[in-house]
């Protein structure tokens, strides 16, 4: 039998006075409640594939989170500060690019289901009145430019582990979603898969007992097009089990799209 | 006295007549309130066109705005001298005598003019855009009919003809996304390439801001007086740009002198010829004495000047 995590975004009620702490994969964030305000601290480590989780810890404020962390703090004032303080698991704000975590190529007509992590990001929001205080990301990515050429394309971020074929090659870590993605390949020539650009920002995020997931998108390649064809399947995927849903997506929740999604570009354009 | 005292008062009487006559304030009260509309038609078109246009490129919406508000303010501007009974037909003939002189007298203000729609029809440059040119970089804060003004980085204003900015080469520094740093370095003939090439790489790699693709490339530039020169030039998207630049130059210095890899200087080793005197010691009999002009050594030869790196020395 397995056990579920412990939610780290149900919303927590924290006294006047007193500080609690989350620890979650590199990020810890200690918030802190007085009369009048509202301090929060994030600092965040240098691993950022770390799958600690803590949910709440009360802590004294003033002991560090971690040592070495690069922390920021943040103040928030209220005429009476509000009681409980949750935290909000967001998929990125910018579309992410994957690899393979070998090279990997689908030959004409097959179909194969790659399973990729994508990293989360988090907003700090008071419950009741509800005010956003924040959003940041567990772990900063790196940036990274998907397109044929360096004057055209789309600025993304680049995630820091690959695309597997097998679930189980894949942790479950707190701080991150799995996305199942579907690749047909209908062209007559194989498809040489390098990166992958995932739009996340079409996909809702849902929690289950194998943490957090987005629904399967299938990705079609057609012969002679410059883009694949994108549908976000409806419902959880079934290796997720039974999810509840979390967070809404960032943009238009588009269920059929046509994006440039797979890149294999600008090693040459690049280097001169 | 007394007769010129009269003429005064009969010229005022005559003047204070010929106001109270309608047909002659008609025409200016008409002429007065085209000219009014007109300031206020023109400014209005200048504001919808703003609203309208405001997903335009600035550039464009300006261009645009000066057009048309110039065009209605002419129209009334002529409707309002055709009240005061100006002749256009006198006015045109004339219009080819005063365009000779004017051209004679206005060849570097045409010529500016002129620039400044090829420079608004190419796009090259667009209001907003940080540009290079002729030494000055700054961001374009209009481009004018006669000249286009940059407000550089450390606040000055700089005002460029028009017609320089069409000779003289322009670099426009935000034109595109993303940009390339190149940081030139040199390391140590000592040291392993192999390392040098790794500790580059984790110092991109361990920044979020320099891009993952295009990947950061190490250029070997060649054997250096001092050092083997290498070039190591990563992306940034535009807005990261100077963060990135001032971000690598640190880390790259921090992840040598860690990794222990000398960025050597070039230094410049003189071998003296015979013996060196020590101050304790008086010179010898025969040896040559440094105080004495006449038996200063001469200055050491090429052949004697050596450049070195510390690393080898």
């Amino acid at each position: 039998m397995s056990t579920s995590p412990p939610s780290w975004w149900s919303p927590c009620r924290i006294a006047v006075g007193e500080a609690r702490r989350w620890t979650i994969g590199p990020a810890s964030l200690t918030a802190e409640r007085r009369a009048h305000e509202w301090r929060v601290t994030v600092a965040t480590g240098d691993d950022p594939l770390e799958a600690d989780l803590e949910v709440a810890e009360v802590v004294d404020p003033a002991q560090p989170a971690t040592a070495g962390a690069t922390t920021s703090t943040r103040r928030f004032a209220f005429d009476a500060s509000p009681a409980s303080l949750a935290l909000e698991p967001r998929l990125a704000d910018r579309d992410v690019v994957v690899r393979p975590a070998d090279p990997l190529t689908i030959p004409a007509g097959q179909t194969t289901l790659l399973y990729v992590s994508t990293p989360l990001w988090f907003s700090a929001a008071t419950v009741d009145p509800r005010h956003t205080l924040f959003e940041a990301p567990f772990f900063r990515p790196s940036d990274t430019w998907f397109g044929p050429s360096t004057v055209e394309g789309e600025l993304c971020y680049a995630s820091r582990t690959t695309g597997r074929l097998d679930l189980s090659e894949l942790p479950v870590r707190p701080h991150r979603a799995i996305t199942p993605v579907r690749i047909r390949n209908r062209a007559k020539e194989p498809l040489p898969l390098e990166r992958l650009k995932l739009p996340v920002g079409i996909l809702p995020l849902l929690a289950g007992p194998r943490g957090l997931w987005t629904p399967q998108i299938v990705l079609t390649n057609s012969e002679g097009a410059d883009r694949a064809d994108i549908v976000v399947q409806p419902g959880a995927p079934s290796e997720a089990g039974s999810v509840v849903a979390i967070a809404q997506p960032r943009g238009r929740p588009d269920t059929a799209l046509s994006l440039r999604t797979f890149g294999r570009w600008l090693r040459q354009g690049a280097a001169s | 006295m007394t007769e010129w005292a009269v003429r005064l008062w009969r010229a005022s009487i005559e003047g204070l007549r010929a106001l109270g006559d309608v047909s002659l304030w008609a025409p200016l009260l008409r002429a007065s309130l085209l000219l009014v509309v007109g300031v206020v038609l023109a400014r209005v078109v200048r504001r919808v066109l703003s609203r309208v246009m405001y997903a335009s490129h600035a550039q464009t919406r300006v261009l645009v705005q000066r057009v048309a508000s110039w065009a209605v303010l002419g129209v009334f501007v002529v409707s309002a001298l055709r009240e005061l009974g100006f002749d256009f037909a006198v006015v045109l003939g004339a219009v080819g005598i005063l365009t000779a002189a004017a051209a004679f007298a206005s060849q570097t203000s045409a010529s500016n003019v002129i620039s400044g729609l090829f420079l608004g029809i190419e796009g090259t440059v667009s209001i907003g855009d940080i540009i290079r040119v002729n030494g000055v970089t700054g961001e374009v804060l209009a481009i004018d009919m006669l000249s286009t003004r940059l407000r550089t980085f450390d606040n000055l204003m700089v005002r460029i003809p028009n017609e320089t900015m069409m000779k003289a080469d322009i670099t426009n520094l935000n034109r595109f996304p993303i940009r390339r740093y190149d940081l030139q370095i040199g390391v140590a003939y000592g040291s392993d390439l192999g390392k040098v090439h790794a500790v580059l790489m984790e110092v991109a790699d361990a920044n979020p801001l320099v891009l993952e693709e295009p990947a950061p490339l190490i250029i070997a530039q060649g054997y250096g007086a001092s050092s083997i020169d290498l070039q190591f030039s990563v992306w940034a998207r535009k807005e990261a740009y100077l963060e990135v630049r001032n971000d690598v130059q640190r880390q790259v210095k921090s992840a040598f002198d860690r990794a222990g890899i000398e960025i050597p200087f070039p230094q410049v080793t003189l071998h003296a010829q015979g013996p060196v005197p020590s101050a304790a010691e008086p010179p010898s009999q025969g040896a040559p004495d440094a105080t004495n002009p006449d038996d200063a050594p001469s200055e050491p030869s090429a052949d004697d000047v050596d450049d070195q790196d510390s690393a080898r020395g």
